[in-house]
Parts: structure tokens; C-alpha cells; sequence
């Protein structure tokens, strides 16, 4: 009994020394206990490196979407054939004069802003043909952009403007 | 002997001292918090326009800085060209830049999103230690703080310049901190620098709400109560050192982005009114209020602030007052008397147009006093065995001290793990719910202008094009002579008998061969501004607002450059801040060094062992 009271004695000031130990904010009291703190702290921080890594990893493995090849001989711009790409150019330019219509009525009087709502809807046809053919959001206003440079025709036969309004945010 | 904290001693301090494993937690929160985000294909878009305007943006920074090793201080790739570092959207300057810099835009975009909520949740943890928060304590509301309803919303709708919210709790801990020590004074004017590096449209402004706010507290508190050191100037002091460091870390963008503010006004006349009470509901119950879910930070932290509140913590009280105070700001024009009416007509605030977006900063203060009410809440087994004790006349000992901090550590880690459960189960940004666009693709070419569109500009400059069409919220001036068709981007104007050859292009510099036969006038499909140079000849506008030159008769070669005479007074500013800074901290460093204070460290222990 008495060797049990010691023992349980010896276990409640170790108890003690650790809560001790842990409950206070003390620096090193060593030169070992420097070197376990540093070892700690490194440890910690390699620990912190892991996560971060393991976190940022997918991000920095991802391979970005592939550049478009050099036009070819044969008329291929864009990985598309031109009969393609004037195909697209007359589907988005068939839906420029209603676009502006709708542009125009909601906005009488703004010019600016007229010209940006065209766009918005130029934004969702272009959109919708990416979708439906399969092809990048980047080739459909490339093909836009060369429809409007080479003057292809657009509805009535006229190329479709070259020009935007200038910059006149309305207020908000 | 060298104990280093004066506050409270809990159980649970020890865990999270290690600032490696705080970040490690940090980051795997946020893991669970941006599945879509740190997941998926990297180089998407989410479908918001502004998102694109924003990509688009830090592409044009990239290319100037990256490709062609020029500072990004003209934007050709929008509107036929706007001011690079001057507009006030712009964010090339920011220390979080450096991530599109080494990564690419797409995959910067996404870092810096991650960079932002660590930051968020290190700098609140931080300054809620500060406040005698317990570890638990300040780490739930870190979490919440730092995932809060507001961060999904900015990156949805590609806001990543508000995230420097996230940075406000470092402002905060700083001027705080800069009272009595003041190299924190000095940290604290970098994070406001690269507040309003990072088109800090509003966060910027904000950031001085909150240091005025802040600076009113604490005069009162050193008046009232000072501590060891403190004069009455002594937060006055801690501001004006942030300020001025700011500002001088900031010069190369501030300088000119102040010619832009006041000379061309946002034009704003929104008015914007949000009901007290829908703004505190959303604050705890998004499906109530769909429309305001921005404000999310869980019912868990609103009742563990009112908790604070109801112990008489007075430094939870603190952080209530001054939520209570942002979110009468954040209420907008909802009342004649509503705090944002007047600040309304201070100049730089008259040009912001949405006080809910300071809504943020009223979350960071409750979120705080919700880590002190998390604490009570620990602290609470421990005070009750002490006081059941003392009716003994009896002392806790050190052993039951420990045992009571496990308890309540294990009561308030378990109410902590459901608070921020909560907030991520009502935040996270899923995965295939914000980027859904693919990324653009790159088609090497010459620049050429083209009529663009705005709504997806983030595909123009990987084409090698810039967008005429487009849309910002400054009143940039553009040319109405601009045109997407013209097989030259440099060329002779109408009625002038000239050959003009592009001979290197470059954002800021073009350089042409031209041969005149007679006097001529060099058209260039950009926007005029009067900081355009030429080498020779003459800088003029065109009438339909186009960049001209007029030159003499005869073969010359022409450098057209763009020089900001404000960026270069700026950054010679900036350059002269970094030294006065860097000189005292590396004297510091080499004295520290020399000190060899790992000796003293050791052999001022061994004279001063612990307590038993």
C-alpha cells in the first residue's frame, strides 16, 4: 500500500511538473532544449510547406488550353477550313441586325450603350455556336474578327462595321 | 523569469503557436473551402463579364512586364488604349501580381485567391491573440472571417482585387501594435500600400474608414487607460507612420492613379439602401435573405459574439461597437442621417457607389468578438473550479488547472469545428460552379486592333488583338476614328504622300520607318493622350481622336513612346521609401547577428531556471 502511495506521489508532481511545463510560456532553458525547439519549429514549418504544397499542386500541374497552329497553305486558319469559318461568320452576322435592333430599343438616345448591348447579344450567339459546334469561345471571335477584316459579306450583302462607340459609361 | 506573453495562460495555447502548422491548417481549410477554385482546370473563367474585364486586364500588365520588359503604364489591348498603372481597376503593382507574373494570369488568378484566404485567417488569428482571444477562440473566428460569404461572391464575380480585405486584419494588428512598437507601424503601411496597389477602388478607401475608426478608439483608450510607454499621441503617431509609408511605397501608383481620380471622375449616382435588419439577417441566415448571402458568417459566431457581450468581456464589447458601427456605414443611404450620406461627400468616397461592400469589415469585428465569447466559453471550467475552491478557501491546483483547460478546450474546440463546418458548408465554392468557361487560346500574330467585345475581352489579347469595344468605370477618353479593319495599325493619314513601316512594337514604344515626300501626319489606331513622345516630329490628336505625328519631309526612323513623367517621380518615390526602410532593418539584422542572441538566450536560462 505504502509502495502504491509513492508511486501515485512520484505520478501527481510529474503531473504537476508537466502541467506546469505546459501551462507556462518559458524559452529554452538549454542549449539542448534550444536545439529541440528549433527542431520543432522546423518541423512545424515543414509540416506547413506539405499542406501548402499538396493545396497548390493541381493548380501547378494544369496545362494551359493549346496555341492555335500557324495558318496553313491550304486556306486553314484556326485549326478551320475557310468554308467553315465563312459559315460561322454569315451564322453571327445574321443575328447583328436584331441584335442592334434590340440594342436600339433599349437604350434610345445612348449611343454607347446601344452599341454595348449589341454586343452583349453578340457575346451570347457566339457563345451558342461554341457549344453547338464544339469549337473554342477564341476561334469563334478570331473567325468575327476575320469575317470583319476581309470584308466578308454579312446580311444585304454589306460587311458588317468595323467600329464601336466610343466609351461613355452611363451612370450607374 | 522569461515569460513572453502577458495575457492569459490556457491549455490549448501551445497548439497552434507553430506558425508552420497554423498556415498548414490555414491552407487545408481553405482546400475544403475552394474545391472549385484550387481544383479543376486552372485556366477557366467564370461566366461574369467582370471576371473577363479583370483577366484581360492582368494579361495586358503580363504581357508589358513579361514579354516585352516594360513597366505596364498604357493598355492598348482595351478601348484603343487606357492608362496601365494610372487606371484605378489596376493591379500590376501589388505584391500579389508576382504570382500571375511566375504562373501565367489564369493560374496566378488562383493562387492569389488562396494567398488571400491564408492571409485573411493568419492576420485575424493574429490580432485576435492580441486580444487575449484564446487559441480556439481565434482560430474559429479566423476561419470564419477568412471564408466568409463575402470572399465566394468577389471571386465569382472575378472581384479578386476586394479580397485585399483580407489584409485588413493585418491593418488593424499593425496600427495596434505600431502604438508601442514601431516597426509594426511600418508593416502595417505596407499592407496599406498593397491595399492600394491592388485596384483598390474601394478596399482602399475602406482600409482609411477603418484606420480613422480605429485611431478614434484608441486615442480614447490611451487618454482613459494608457499603457506602459503610451502618450496621448502615441496612436496618432502608429497612423502617421502607416500613412506615410504607404504612400511612399504606393508613389509609382498613387501619383498617377490621383491625376485619374479627380481629373476623370466614376460616374456614380447610385444610390444604395440596405434595411438594418436584412444586413444583420445575412449575416446568419443566407436562405432567408437569398439576395444578401454575401454577408454569410454563421449563426454560430453572431451568438458567440452576443455571448461576449452578455459576459461583459470588454474587449468583446469593443468589437461589437465598432461592428455595429461599420454596419451603420454599410447600410448606405437608408436613413437622412445614415453615416453614409455624409461620407458620401467627402471627396474620393463621392466617386464609391456600394457602402454594402464595407459589410466585410463589420464581419472582421464580430468575427473577433466572437473569438472572445469562444474563449469565456473555455476559460469558463477552469474560473468555476477556482471559484468552487475558493469557498474552501482552497487554491485550484496546477493539475486540476489542466485538466479544467482540457475541458473547456474540448468544449469550445467542438462548438469552434461546428461554427466553421457551418460557414464552409454555406460558402464553399463547389467544384464546377464558378469557372465555367474554358480559358483562351493564343494565336500568335502582329497586334492589330479589332471591334472586340468587352463581354469576353479576356480572349483578345491571346489572339494578338485588342478590343475596341469596351467598358470601364472610369470615363477613359477613346477615339471615335478606331477601327478593327485596317491592314496597317501605323500608317499615313488621309491626303499625306507618305510610306509607313512598323519596324518593332511594343505597349508603351512603337518604332516606324517613314518616308515623306512632303510634310506628313502618321495616324496610329490608338487612343491620343498627351503623354505620348515622339522621337521626332510632332505628338498631336487627330479630330477623330486618334494618336498622330506629324513629321517633316524625308526617311526617318520614329520612336512614339509613352512616358508618364508621374509614374517616374512615383517610382523614384517608391525606390527612396524601399531604402529608407530597408537601411535601419538590415542594420538591425547585422546587429542582431553580431549580437549572437542564441548565446545570450541560453546562458540568461541557465541563470534564471523556471519554477518548479
Amino acid at each position: 500500500m505504502g509502495r502504491v502511495m509513492g508511486y501515485l506521489r512520484r505520478l501527481h508532481v510529474l503531473l504537476a511538473r508537466a502541467s506546469a511545463w505546459w501551462l507556462a510560456d518559458r524559452r529554452p532553458s538549454s542549449r539542448h532544449a534550444l536545439l529541440l525547439a528549433i527542431a520543432v519549429h522546423s518541423l512545424a514549418t515543414l509540416a506547413g510547406v506539405v499542406a501548402v504544397r499538396s493545396v497548390v499542386l493541381p493548380v501547378l500541374e494544369a496545362r494551359g488550353p493549346a496555341e492555335f497552329p500557324s495558318d496553313g497553305t491550304n486556306g486553314v486558319r484556326f485549326g478551320l477550313a475557310e468554308t467553315l469559318r465563312r459559315d460561322i461568320f454569315r451564322e453571327i452576322a445574321s443575328a447583328e441586325p436584331a441584335a442592334r435592333a434590340r440594342g436600339a430599343q433599349s437604350f434610345p438616345g445612348e449611343p454607347w450603350s446601344m452599341e454595348d448591348h449589341r454586343a452583349a447579344f453578340e457575346r451570347d450567339t457566339a457563345r451558342g455556336i461554341a457549344q453547338r459546334r464544339e469549337l473554342s469561345l477564341s476561334q469563334i471571335y478570331l473567325i468575327l474578327d476575320e469575317g470583319i477584316r476581309q470584308r466578308w459579306p454579312g446580311p444585304g450583302g454589306a460587311p458588317l462595321s468595323a467600329q464601336s462607340y466610343p466609351l461613355a459609361p452611363r451612370k450607374r | 523569469m522569461m515569460a513572453r506573453r502577458s495575457g492569459s495562460r490556457r491549455f490549448s495555447d501551445r497548439l497552434l503557436s507553430l506558425a508552420g502548422l497554423r498556415i498548414g491548417l490555414w491552407a487545408l481549410a481553405a482546400q475544403a473551402f475552394l474545391p472549385g477554385v484550387l481544383g479543376g482546370d486552372p485556366y477557366g473563367l467564370t461566366a461574369y463579364h467582370d471576371d473577363h474585364l479583370f483577366y484581360a486586364h492582368e494579361d495586358a500588365d503580363r504581357e508589358a512586364i513579361v514579354r516585352y520588359h516594360e513597366l505596364p503604364t498604357w493598355n492598348p489591348y482595351y478601348c484603343g488604349g487606357v492608362p496601365g498603372i494610372a487606371n484605378p481597376q489596376d493591379n500590376s503593382l501589388a505584391p500579389d501580381f508576382l504570382l500571375r507574373i511566375l504562373f501565367g494570369v489564369g493560374r496566378g488568378r488562383r493562387l492569389a485567391v488562396l494567398l488571400f484566404v491564408i492571409l485573411g485567417m493568419e492576420g485575424l488569428f493574429r490580432l485576435a491573440r492580441k486580444h487575449d482571444a484564446s487559441v480556439i477562440g481565434a482560430a474559429t473566428a479566423a476561419l470564419a472571417f477568412g471564408m466568409c460569404g463575402a470572399i465566394p461572391t468577389f471571386v465569382r464575380f472575378g472581384w479578386l482585387h476586394f479580397l485585399t480585405y483580407e489584409l485588413f486584419p493585418w491593418i488593424a494588428l499593425c496600427f495596434e501594435r505600431g502604438i508601442s512598437k514601431r516597426r509594426w507601424a511600418v508593416l502595417g503601411g505596407w499592407f496599406l500600400a498593397w491595399v492600394v496597389s491592388c485596384s483598390g477602388t474601394y478596399p482602399a478607401p475602406y482600409a482609411g474608414l477603418l484606420m480613422g475608426t480605429l485611431l478614434l478608439f484608441e486615442t480614447g483608450r490611451v487618454f482613459v487607460a494608457p499603457r506602459e510607454g503610451e502618450r496621448w499621441f502615441s496612436p496618432i503617431a502608429s497612423a502617421a507612420t502607416m500613412g506615410i509609408v504607404a504612400i511612399g511605397l504606393s508613389a509609382i501608383r498613387t501619383l498617377p492613379l490621383l491625376r485619374v481620380v479627380f481629373g476623370v471622375p466614376r460616374p456614380v449616382s447610385e444610390v444604395e439602401a440596405v434595411e438594418p435588419l436584412t444586413l444583420f439577417a445575412s449575416m446568419w441566415s443566407p436562405q432567408l435573405y437569398g439576395g444578401m448571402s454575401d454577408q454569410y458568417i454563421g449563426l454560430g459566431i453572431v451568438a458567440l459574439a452576443v455571448l461576449a457581450l452578455l459576459l461583459a468581456d470588454r474587449a468583446g464589447a469593443r468589437f461589437v461597437t465598432l461592428a455595429f458601427v461599420f454596419a451603420a456605414i454599410a447600410v448606405g443611404q437608408w436613413s437622412t442621417i445614415a453615416p453614409w450620406v455624409f461620407l458620401h461627400k467627402l471627396p474620393v468616397y463621392s466617386q464609391l457607389g456600394t457602402p454594402s461592400r464595407i459589410a466585410i469589415v463589420a464581419l472582421m469585428f464580430l468575427a473577433l468578438a466572437a473569438a472572445r465569447g469562444l474563449t469565456k466559453l473555455e476559460d469558463a471550467p477552469t474560473w468555476i473550479a477556482t471559484r468552487v475552491l475558493r469557498l474552501w478557501n482552497r487554491r485550484l491546483p496546477i493539475v486540476g488547472r489542466l485538466a479544467a483547460g482540457i475541458l473547456g478546450a474540448l468544449c469550445a474546440a467542438y462548438v469552434g469545428r461546428s461554427v466553421v463546418e457551418g460557414v464552409i458548408a454555406s460558402n464553399a465554392i463547389k467544384p464546377g460552379t464558378a469557372y465555367v468557361m474554358d480559358g483562351p487560346r493564343r494565336y500568335a500574330d502582329e497586334f492589330r486592333q479589332s471591334r472586340g467585345n468587352r463581354w469576353d475581352a479576356q480572349v483578345w489579347l491571346p489572339a494578338s488583338r485588342g478590343s475596341i469595344g469596351c467598358f470601364e468605370e472610369t470615363g477613359f477618353f477613346e477615339a471615335a476614328g478606331l477601327r478593327g479593319d485596317l491592314p496597317e495599325e501605323e500608317f499615313a493619314a488621309p491626303g499625306s504622300d507618305a510610306t509607313v513601316r512598323r519596324v518593332s512594337w511594343s505597349p508603351t514604344r512603337i518604332v516606324l520607318d517613314v518616308d515623306a515626300r512632303s510634310a506628313a501626319r502618321i495616324l496610329v489606331n490608338q487612343n491620343f493622350d498627351r503623354h505620348w513622345t515622339s522621337s521626332e516630329g510632332a505628338v498631336v490628336m487627330n479630330p477623330d481622336g486618334l494618336l498622330a505625328i506629324d513629321v517633316p519631309a524625308g526617311r526617318r526612323r520614329v520612336t512614339v513612346s509613352f512616358r508618364d513623367w508621374l509614374v517616374t517621380i512615383g517610382a523614384l518615390v517608391t525606390l527612396g521609401t524601399v531604402v529608407l526602410i530597408l537601411t535601419p532593418l538590415a542594420r538591425c539584422i547585422s546587429a542582431w547577428v553580431a549580437r549572437r542572441p542564441w548565446r545570450a538566450l541560453v546562458a540568461e536560462s541557465r541563470q534564471h531556471p523556471g519554477p518548479e
